[in-house]
C-alpha cells in the first residue's frame, strides 16, 4: 500500500492542467539531470502518478532512474508562479503507449497558453517533441510547496495526513 | 563546442531555466533558475534569493545540471555545472543584486526580497538538447532578434557623439541623444531624468512619449530607475511582465504571512514595456542623471548594448556636466498663479504647475515682472539669489529652467521663458496675471 496520503483534489486538478513540468533525477554518482516532462496522469488512488518523458530528451534521465529510482517532479503555473514539487519512487519505466502519446499531445495543447506568458507562439510550442516517449510510474513520497517566497520548501498537507 | 557567449538570450529568464541538484542520499531536486549570469567562458553565477533545497544540496554535492531555453526558437541547452563558491559582496554580487533590488522595489518589497548570494559555478559542459523541439516547418515564421554588430555600433557612437558635441544647449543635447538612439538602434522610448532636491529624479527630456513624460518624478532608491540612481549601476530587464509576476508571486506569499509591505511602485511610462534598461549618467562617481530606455518587445536590449550604451552614457554625462558649467539658456486671458511658501509649490488656475527650485524661480520672475515690469533675466542673478537655494557649484540651473519651460509650455503657453543669448532669458507674457501667495494649502 502507498505510504503517503493521497493528493488532495485541488492538487490533482493542478497536476492535470498545462503546468510547466520538470523532472529531476540523478545517477548513483549523484550526477543530476533536469528535463521537461510532457504530461502527468494521477492515478485514481491519487497516491501514484505517471509522468511522460520524450525519448529524444529523456535518455539521461531514464538511465539515471534505472540506476537510482528516485524522482523529483516540479509542476508550475507560469502566470502565477504557483509551484509544487513531488518527490517519489519509481515503480516502473515503460515504453509509451498510444494512450501515453495522446496524453502528451493533449498536455502540449494545454501548455501552449501557459508558455505563451513567456512570449512563446503556439506554432513553436506545438513543435515540442513528444513521441516516442517513456511513461514513468511513480509512487508519491512527499509534496512540497515551491512557490517562490518565504514558505517555499514547506511540506504540503495532504488529504488524510495528520 | 557551444560557447556561453552565444547563449546570451537564453540567460534572461524570458523562458526560465531549470536546475537539478541532489542531496547526499541521492534524492533529486528540480527547480527554476531565477537569474543566470555568464561570468566568463567557463564560469556562470546563479542567484540565490532564498535558502532553499537547491542551495542546501549544493553544499553536500556540488554537481548541478541546468537546462536553459532560447526564447525565440525554444531550443534547449544543457549546462553541466560544478558549484565553486557563494559570493555575498563584490562586483558580481552587486551586478546581480541590482536587478533583484529593482524588481523588489517595484513590487513594494525593498529589503524583503533580496539577493542572498551569487553562487559561482564552473561550467563542465554545454550541449544542445537534441530533439527537444522539431525543426520549423517550411514557411513558418520564426521571430528573429534585432541585428547587431560593429557597423551599428560605430554608426551609433558617431551619431551620438556628434549630437552631444554639437549641442548648443542642454535641451538639444538631451533630445539629440535620445533621437540618435532611436535612429540607430530603434530605441523608440527613452527619457533622461536628472536629480532634484529631496532625493528625487525628474524627467527633463523624453522621446517617444509625447510631452507626458516631462516632469515625471521618481524617488531615488525606489523602483527600477530609483534603484539605478542609488546604486549607480546599470539594470537591464528583458522580460518585465515575467519579472514583475515573479515579484508579485513572492509578495503574495509574504502577504499571506502577514508581512507588512509597501505599495507597488508604478512602472516608468510605457505601460506595456517588456524591455527596460536604465543607465546611470556619471561624472566620476557623481550622478548627473539616468538614461531610461523602454521597448514593447522583450530582447530589444542585447548584452553588447550594455557596454556600448555605457560608453554613450559617459558622453552624455560629460555633456550634461559641461553644460552645467556654462552660462546659457532659456526663457510667454488672465492667469491666476498661486504660490505656497511652505513647499514652493505653484498652481496656475487651480492646477498644479511646478514646485521646489523651479517653482521659486518662476515666482521670482513673475513678481519682478508684475512689480517692476522686468522681462529680462540672467542665470547669474538667479545663481546669486540666496532665496532660491541653489548650491554654489553644479547647481543644475539649466535643467531646472528646461523643466520650468516645458511645464509652462504644457500648462500655460501664454507665459514663456525664451532664451535670448547665452545665460539670459526673457519672460514673455501674453496675458494678464494675478499673483497670490499663501503660507500653506
Amino acid at each position: 500500500l502507498p505510504a503517503y496520503p493521497p493528493l488532495p483534489e485541488d492538487l490533482v486538478e493542478f497536476a492535470h492542467g498545462g503546468r510547466s513540468l520538470l523532472v529531476g533525477t540523478c545517477n548513483k554518482e549523484r550526477l543530476p539531470d533536469c528535463v521537461r516532462a510532457m504530461g502527468v496522469r494521477v492515478w485514481p488512488d491519487a497516491c501514484r502518478l505517471t509522468v511522460i518523458l520524450p525519448a529524444a530528451t529523456g535518455a539521461t534521465s531514464i538511465a539515471n532512474l534505472r540506476d537510482n529510482p528516485k524522482i523529483a517532479l516540479t509542476l508550475s503555473h507560469i502566470p502565477t508562479h504557483r509551484t509544487i514539487q513531488i518527490k517519489g519512487k519509481v515503480l516502473a519505466i515503460r515504453e509509451g503507449t498510444e494512450e501515453d502519446r495522446e496524453l502528451a499531445i493533449r498536455y502540449r495543447e494545454l501548455f501552449i497558453p501557459e508558455i505563451a506568458w513567456a512570449g512563446m507562439p503556439a506554432t513553436t510550442t506545438r513543435r515540442l517533441g513528444v513521441w516516442p516517449c517513456f511513461a514513468i510510474d511513480v509512487e508519491i513520497d512527499v509534496v512540497f510547496s515551491q512557490t517562490p517566497g518565504p514558505v517555499a520548501g514547506a511540506k504540503m498537507p495532504l488529504e488524510g495526513a495528520s | 563546442v557551444i560557447s556561453l557567449d552565444s547563449l546570451d538570450r537564453c540567460c534572461h529568464g524570458i523562458v526560465p531555466g531549470v536546475i537539478a541538484t541532489c542531496d547526499a542520499d541521492g534524492i533529486p531536486n528540480a527547480s527554476y533558475v531565477s537569474q543566470l549570469h555568464v561570468i566568463d567562458r567557463t564560469h556562470v553565477a546563479l542567484s540565490c534569493q532564498f535558502f532553499n533545497k537547491t542551495r542546501q544540496n549544493l553544499d553536500v554535492n556540488p554537481l548541478a545540471s541546468v537546462e536553459i531555453y532560447d526564447p525565440l526558437t525554444f531550443e534547449a541547452y544543457v549546462l553541466r555545472l560544478r558549484f565553486l563558491r557563494s559570493e555575498t559582496e563584490g562586483p558580481l554580487f552587486d551586478t546581480m543584486s541590482t536587478r533583484i533590488v529593482a524588481i523588489a522595489s517595484h513590487t513594494g518589497m525593498a529589503g524583503v526580497f533580496k539577493l542572498r548570494s551569487a553562487d559561482v559555478f564552473l561550467v563542465l559542459d554545454v550541449e544542445a538538447r537534441a530533439g527537444f523541439i522539431d525543426p520549423a516547418v517550411e514557411g513558418e515564421r520564426v521571430a528573429l532578434a534585432l541585428p547587431d554588430g560593429p557597423l551599428t555600433e560605430l554608426r551609433g557612437l558617431q551619431l551620438v557623439s556628434e549630437r552631444v558635441s554639437r549641442a548648443a544647449d542642454l535641451e538639444s543635447l538631451l533630445s539629440g541623444a535620445l533621437a540618435a538612439l532611436d535612429e540607430v538602434f530603434g530605441f523608440t522610448h527613452g527619457m533622461i531624468m536628472m536629480p532634484e532636491e529631496e532625493g528625487r529624479l525628474v524627467a527633463v527630456a523624453s522621446h517617444g512619449y509625447g510631452d507626458a513624460a516631462i516632469g515625471a518624478e521618481v524617488r531615488i532608491g525606489e523602483g527600477l530607475i530609483g534603484t539605478v540612481a542609488e546604486t549607480k549601476r546599470l539594470v537591464r530587464i528583458a522580460c518585465v511582465s515575467s519579472e514583475l509576476r515573479y515579484g508579485r508571486a513572492i509578495r503574495e506569499q509574504y502577504e499571506q504571512n502577514r508581512t507588512a509591505l509597501t505599495a507597488e511602485i508604478p512602472l516608468p511610462q510605457l505601460a506595456e514595456a517588456e524591455s527596460q534598461m536604465a543607465i546611470p549618467l556619471l561624472v566620476q562617481d557623481r550622478l548627473v542623471g539616468v538614461l531610461v530606455l523602454e521597448c514593447r518587445h522583450s530582447l530589444t536590449f542585447a548584452q553588447w548594448h550594455e557596454a556600448f550604451l555605457q560608453v554613450l552614457a559617459n558622453q552624455i554625462a560629460s555633456g550634461i556636466d559641461r553644460m552645467a558649467d556654462r552660462e546659457d539658456l532659456d526663457t510667454e486671458t488672465k492667469l491666476s498663479f498661486l504660490y505656497y511658501r511652505n513647499d514652493d509649490c505653484v498652481f496656475v488656475d487651480g492646477e498644479y504647475l511646478i514646485r521646489n527650485v523651479p517653482g521659486k524661480i518662476l515666482w521670482k520672475v513673475l513678481r519682478a515682472y508684475q512689480t517692476e515690469g522686468r522681462t529680462e533675466f540672467s542665470n547669474r542673478e538667479l545663481r546669486l539669489d540666496p532665496s532660491l537655494g541653489l548650491p554654489p557649484i553644479k547647481d543644475n540651473l539649466e535643467s531646472r529652467l528646461i523643466l520650468l519651460r516645458k511645464r509652462l509650455e504644457q500648462k500655460c503657453p501664454a507665459v514663456k521663458l525664451v532664451s535670448t543669448r547665452r545665460g539670459r532669458f526673457t519672460l514673455a507674457v501674453n496675458c494678464g496675471l494675478e499673483l497670490i501667495e499663501r503660507d500653506t494649502a
